[in-house]
């Protein structure tokens, strides 16, 4: 990821952009094991033969071009995290090349994809096993 | 950059952009939203994706070519839809004088979609240092734009922020 003049690593302002679209899960939820995400009760019908109970996990990956600060922020508007929390995961995607950021059924995961791909991340999906 | 470009006003953010920094940004968002229109392949798969646009059309399975095959055909055209939506609300508030919410949104995507654009077509490294472009040289106006756009969206980005 470019930095543009270091603006992650300033003291971290307490107050955010309004997350008007940001969901009210916590960051916290979406880390929780498979069994205590409501969300991956599946309904049968909707599932195709690969599927299986594992959810899905969804990746950015690094890449030259984002900004620094541009990453921290997509991640908090999208996903409700705190700065401090999407701050952490921008550091991770940068420095390990890719970083977990959601978890889901295969529908959920696609939908965040998707999201993640019109603010211009590198997001892919995959199962989380 | 002066980085007084966007400021924090109430809910809204001001901006206080040149006359020639607003007729370059409409002149790259006319580009960008032709390109989009002529080069964007149908749904029906193949890859004859135009290699700059590649980094707006990301693959969403790595190691899954039927998944992701059907992903796309089902998804590329939505994401081509908003991308010409926000294209559209960029330009269509290059003149104003304040943006709300969703025009700041709309500037963050298009201007980073810009930049994924131009970084792509000159195979932009992290390292890439912009005090070394050449202002004079034509053939370094894409990296001059390259920069200028990520100075500008940085500086969006505080102001929205802040």
């Amino acid at each position: 990821m470019a930095s543009q003049n270091e603006t992650v690593s300033q003291t971290a302002p307490a107050v955010l952009l309004p997350l008007a679209n940001a969901p009210t899960v916590s960051p916290r939820l979406a880390n929780a094991p498979a069994v205590a995400d409501p969300e991956v009760v599946r309904d049968p019908t909707t599932e195709d033969s690969h599927s299986t109970d594992a959810p899905w996990v969804v990746l950015v990956w690094n890449d030259p071009i984002n900004l620094m600060s541009y990453v921290v922020y997509v991640f908090q508007k999208l996903f409700g995290y705190s700065e401090a929390k999407a701050t952490e995961l921008m550091l991770d995607v940068h420095h390990k090349g890719r970083a977990a950021v959601a978890w889901g059924t295969r529908e959920k995961a696609e939908l965040d994809v998707f999201r993640l791909h019109e603010y211009g991340l590198w997001a892919t999906m995959q199962k989380d096993d | 950059m002066s980085g007084t470009r966007f400021g924090a006003r109430g809910s809204l953010v001001s901006v206080h952009l040149a006359d020639w920094e607003r007729r370059l940004l409409a002149e790259m968002v006319a580009e960008l939203r032709s390109n989009l229109l002529d080069h964007t392949p149908a749904r029906d798969g193949g890859d004859g994706l135009d290699p700059s646009l590649r980094r707006l059309f990301p693959p969403a399975y790595l190691s899954d070519p039927d998944r992701d095959a059907e992903y796309q055909r089902l998804m590329r055209d939505e994401l081509l839809v908003e991308r010409l939506d926000h294209l559209d609300l960029l330009d269509s508030t290059l003149a104003a004088e304040h943006l709300d919410d969703s025009q700041v949104t709309a500037w963050m995507q298009g201007l980073n979609e810009l930049r994924l654009v131009l970084g792509t077509q000159i195979d932009i490294s992290e390292e890439d240092d912009p005090a070394e472009v050449d202002p004079q040289d034509p053939a370094q106006r894409p990296r001059l734009r390259y920069h200028y756009l990520g100075g500008l969206l940085a500086e969006l980005i505080d102001a929205a922020y802040r």
